[in-house]
């Protein structure tokens, strides 16, 4: 009987990891796409993630993320129609992605969680209308770029409705905590709900409109997202003018560096009834057991589990200097920055 | 435990057999709203309202009995200031269309397509014979244009949205710059996503 069941549950298993495609993360073709990004040699970028689609590198469980890059790497190569197409795509494909698989959800309990189909962070779903917008831009589209802007201030509303609540629900239940409980969960911390950068753009949108109420409001909600979240804006505003009386406003824009990744953290879990504990200890080979945090709640049996959480882990950026040209000609610049 | 294994199993089935493309051919009148966004059928209710009231109004009458001649009429832009990407020509053309088969209304060429027949004239003037060759300065001046815009207003929780639509279209005479008719024409929709699916 033993043995049939093992059996049966091999045969699952096999069935499962057939049926769901890829459970490994997969990432080194992305060295050479971002090796061409580095060197500046963008349609090659875009041809590497072409290459790397047409090769299945990309399941179609990561099909965000295919537009993604793609919509990002044609943009960059300067091919916006196409950009935008794909941008499109990638939000398209957020939107039905919203809607969450119970029975992939039961597979990844059995397997892992690429099993999952990838729907998109907050924030790069909102980036998608974010490029779409600079693309507008320089196809000269004011009305579809500020059709791209509204869509990302829906999108920020969502996110402002959507943890504003958390994390005052969050706050509140930390203050109201006797127990001194050691993990961290303020929401503010971990959730982003304002971008300083949607907002930058949206005041201009609105400026060049001449509808500076508005203009106003995005200027100030751009103040709120680096007075709000240090964690993610970790210098100083910067002197930003949407308005003057006697000059025109020249606004650059220049992406620059590498973005962070996310990457797997992987943690063990361990409950002790004696100590009445719940502990969370790191399992990587610098930090092996120490603790991560820990809650001192009631337990009735022991357990011992690893169990993996994302984390975002920044990438080195070595930016010698960003050089401003109009017409050939160099009219400015920004010294080295790391 | 069984049982479990067996549900599992009908689970991973389900999602390993996918469905293969179907493709139906249907009225251009049918409704059908699959992403929730602005489509034809929006486009097709604010064109018929908007040519409806357009016709019924005094502007028309007001203006034979004034001029003893037919309004002459061009389309300038329809801004869209929506959230969606919206091609407002699907309703312009059709309001064009409906304006001067009611025999009530002439239109001229709009903007865009003045800038191109002109190029097509001056063309003419190099290379068409002279008895063929069209006269420049010689095209009718439109009496009136219309302008217009699409607005959107969306409210959003998790899982649920509504949005609202605002076509507003104006008849404006060239010459005094009054406003002789405005159109409005209102649309909202609550569109709901569902948060699991099997």
């Amino acid at each position: 009987m033993g043995t049939k069941w093992a059996a049966t549950f091999l045969l699952l298993y096999l069935f499962l990891f057939f049926a769901c495609g890829s459970v490994a993360t997969k990432k080194a073709f992305y060295d050479p796409i971002t090796a061409e990004l580095q060197d500046n040699n963008f349609d090659a970028a875009v041809q590497k993630i072409e290459n790397a689609k047409a090769d299945n590198k990309y399941a179609k469980k990561d099909r965000f993320l295919y537009y993604v890059d793609a919509g990002l790497a044609y943009h960059y190569a300067s091919h916006f129609d196409v950009s935008n197409q794909k941008l499109t795509q990638a939000e398209d494909a957020a939107d039905e992605l919203f809607t969450k698989s119970i029975s992939r959800a039961a597979a990844s309990l059995m397997l892992n969680d690429n099993v999952l189909e990838y729907a998109g962070e907050d924030y790069e779903i909102l980036y998608t209308n974010l490029i779409k917008t600079l693309n507008y831009i320089a196809k000269g589209d004011f009305d579809d770029a500020f059709v791209e802007i509204r869509r990302a201030n829906e999108k920020l509303n969502l996110l402002e409705h959507k943890y504003g609540e958390v994390s005052q629900r969050f706050d509140k239940g930390s203050l109201d905590d006797t127990v001194k409980v050691d993990i961290n969960y303020r929401a503010k911390k971990i959730r982003f709900n304002n971008d300083a950068f949607a907002r930058y753009l949206s005041m201009h949108m609105y400026s060049t409109e001449g509808k500076m109420d508005d203009a106003r409001i995005d200027y100030d909600l751009l103040r709120s997202a680096f007075l709000e979240q240090p964690h993610i804006y970790d210098f100083d505003v910067p002197d930003i003018k949407y308005f003057s009386e006697d000059k025109e406003i020249l606004s650059v824009v220049a992406f620059a560096g590498l973005a962070p990744v996310k990457e797997a953290l992987n943690l063990r879990l361990r409950t002790d009834k004696d100590l009445d504990l719940v502990q969370v200890l790191y399992t990587d080979p610098e930090r092996k057991d120490s603790e991560y945090g820990h809650l001192p709640i009631s337990v009735s049996e022991d357990f011992y589990f690893k169990f993996s959480i994302p984390q975002i882990v920044s990438r080195p950026s070595y930016i010698s200097r960003i050089r401003v040209f109009v017409d050939s000609e160099l009219i400015g610049g920004f010294g080295a920055y790391r | 435990m069984k049982k479990a294994f067996v549900v599992l199993l009908v689970l991973c089935l389900s999602m390993a057999c996918g469905s293969s493309r179907k493709v139906y051919r249907i009225e251009p009148e049918t409704v059908t709203d699959l992403s929730g966004r602005w489509n034809d059928t929006d486009a097709r209710l604010v064109a018929e309202e908007m040519i409806a009231d357009c016709l019924s109004r005094v502007w028309i009458t007001d203006y034979v009995a004034g001029a003893g001649e037919k309004p002459v009429v061009t389309v300038g832009t329809i801004r869209n200031k929506s959230s969606e990407h919206i091609d407002t020509e699907t309703f312009t053309s059709d309001f064009e269309r409906e304006l001067i088969n009611s025999g009530q209304v002439k239109f001229v060429a709009s903007r865009i397509q003045r800038d191109e027949i002109r190029d097509e004239r001056f063309d003419q003037q190099e290379w068409a014979s002279p008895e063929t060759m069209k006269r420049i300065r010689a095209e009718t001046g439109a009496d009136f244009i219309l302008l217009g815009a699409i607005k959107s207003i969306t409210d959003e929780i998790e899982g649920t949205k509504v949005v609202y639509y605002q076509t507003d279209l104006e008849m404006i005479d060239i010459e005094s710059m009054e406003k002789v008719w405005i159109g409005t024409k209102k649309i909202k929709k609550e569109i709901s996503k569902k948060k699991t699916k099997w």
